[in-house]
């Protein structure tokens, strides 16, 4: 039985994947132009450290730092307010994307701030980033095209290294631990926003690839299912092996 | 809200009230559904974010029409003549439903209920409430096959299920489920109806996919072609396996790990999810080959 959640398993992966691809392509421009850019390092760490005492899912981190790239490249913020920001955005993302057990309450995420904020506080501004957003808050980001490119990110030829027929398992593995580590890079650096997500995630298979000496680092399978050719994905993936080598 | 009139209550829910209005300047009649914030401690509810989310998206408009007002008409009418599609709040992009998803009281999941098949127009919102303003609809499925005595027109038969199909095969490619097909009247009972769950929900399935919403519009489909009435109407789980079974005949070896030969509205009911036909594949049956092409349009 196909399991919808895992879309990636669906009869209807191709439509699934195309809207997706549609969908990137009518994400805002980033322009870089928010005075507090400084301080996006840092306010990305932080709400990773959160989510991850949270225990949030993969996506939810994603998510919520695309809300707050987004709102914050439009707006001049005062720093004490950009953590009540970034905390909104983060509940926003969970609310949106999380199991509802698993979101966090306001006076969990206040409490990360010593409860400087009011509840009134988190209301307003939750409201005020809805109505940015126009309430439309399913923006991909590349976690949403993660699982279906690490399918296809070992092809057999990959697993066999000469010798005997090894399983594909432990090439799979390492795959997807470094895909995770290129995704967590591309999070940390603003400079990733200008490319779409699908560009990201598959910068990242390539980058992984390139790291575990699997030739060809881009295969033409590859290139069938992204629909990106080594010229399109290379800029990116060049960015993302600055912080190997 | 000073932008619209209200007219008059249609419905109430467990947790929100619907009025007909008028656009003030436009006269547009609207049907507006309101949602209270202030006992909300924790802000929007995530079931209402998504479901807006949802809605913003699929502003596609071969959703059944007819079954709107005919939902909001069951609180008059008490149990329903046809069941009405209910979009779950299951996201595009891979979003795991929550394993309560099935014991929660229904109005947890199902903020918006039926309107939701009607395109949302707007979001208002104040410090105390939110509300969903949606385009209103004056036809009544219910009240059309009320005044044709149980005779249904094998044409309206055939338009409603062609809208309906398209409909799901749309959602479906985007990877919405729509999960659930319940008359609003246990809504409002916060009963949870198992008439249109196929049976390997019922057996206890914990992986859902879109072959859920193809086994209700099959459901759908028996009801109107009978008349209106229900096909299944368990009164529990093992009830409605009993009926679903004496229909379908028990699962056993043939049939449920092999390819069903079930003619017709039954490729819809097949018991073994996998087999069950998708939206997609059950537009070209030559049941709609001469439906008019105004509807494939």
């Amino acid at each position: 039985m196909m399991v919808e959640s895992e879309w990636w398993k669906s009869p209807l992966v191709l439509e699934i994947h195309d809207v997706l691809r549609e969908k990137e392509m009518k994400l805002p421009p980033f322009t870089s132009s928010s005075p507090q850019l400084k301080l996006r390092r840092f306010l990305v760490d932080w709400l990773a450290v959160i989510s991850e005492k949270l225990k949030a899912s993969h996506g939810v981190l994603h998510l919520a730092v695309y809300y707050m790239d987004y709102f914050m490249d439009k707006f001049d913020i005062q720093e004490p307010q950009l953590h009540l920001v970034a905390l909104s955005c983060l509940l926003l993302a969970a609310k949106f994307e999380e199991n509802e057990e698993k979101i966090p309450t306001i006076h969990t995420l206040n409490s990360f701030v010593h409860h400087v904020f009011s509840t009134a506080e988190f209301h307003q501004m939750e409201l005020l980033l809805l109505n940015f957003f126009c309430w439309n808050l399913d923006l991909p980001t590349p976690v949403n095209f993660m699982e279906y490119y690490l399918v296809h990110a070992i092809s057999p030829q990959d697993c066999q290294s000469g010798k005997s027929k090894e399983d594909c398992s432990k090439p799979m593995t390492y795959t997807r631990k470094y895909v995770h580590y290129f995704l967590e890079i591309a999070l940390q650096d603003h400079s990733f926003m200008k490319f779409p997500p699908s560009v990201i995630t598959s910068a990242a298979v390539a980058a992984s690839r390139l790291r575990l000496h699997l030739c060809p680092t881009w295969t033409p399978h590859l290139i069938k299912v992204t629909s990106y050719t080594w010229e399109k994905i290379a800029p990116c993936v060049s960015i993302m092996l600055r912080y190997v080598y | 809200m000073q932008k619209y009139e209200k007219l008059e209550k249609i419905g109430e829910g467990t947790y929100g009230t619907v009025f007909k209005a008028k656009h003030k300047e436009t006269h547009e009649i609207v049907a507006l559904k309101r949602v209270r914030l202030d006992e909300d401690e924790e802000g929007i509810p995530s079931s209402a974010l998504r479901e807006i989310c949802i809605l913003k998206e699929l502003k596609h408009k071969n959703i059944v029409r007819y079954l709107i007002n005919e939902g909001i008409e069951d609180n008059k009418f008490g149990n329903g003549l046809l069941a009405k599609l209910y979009f779950s709040v299951r996201e595009a992009r891979g979003i795991p439903r929550p394993p309560d998803f099935d014991n929660r009281p229904v109005h947890r999941v199902h903020l918006t209920f039926l309107l939701h098949l009607l395109r949302l127009h707007d979001v208002m919102h104040s410090e105390r409430r939110l509300t969903l303003v949606f385009e209103y609809c004056d036809q009544d499925l219910k009240k059309y096959f009320d005044s044709c005595q149980g005779e249904v027109d094998t044409a309206v038969v055939k338009s409603f299920m062609f809208q309906l199909l398209r409909g799901l095969a749309f959602c479906h490619s985007c990877n919405v489920l729509h999960r659930d097909l319940k008359p609003q009247n246990l809504l409002i009972n916060k009963v949870v109806t198992l008439w249109y769950r196929p049976p390997d929900v019922l057996m206890g399935a914990k992986l859902y996919s879109t072959s859920i919403d193809m086994w209700s519009a099959g459901c759908i489909f028996a009801e109107i072609a009978n008349g209106g009435r229900p096909l299944f109407p368990g009164g529990d789980v093992d009830d409605q396996l009993r009926r679903i079974f004496k229909v379908l005949g028990p699962p056993n070896e043939e049939t449920w790990p092999n390819a069903s030969k079930l003619p017709d509205y039954k490729k819809l009911l097949v018991l073994n999810p996998a087999q069950r036909i998708s939206a997609e594949d059950a537009m070209p049956h030559h049941f709609f080959s001469d439906l008019s092409p105004s509807f494939r349009a």
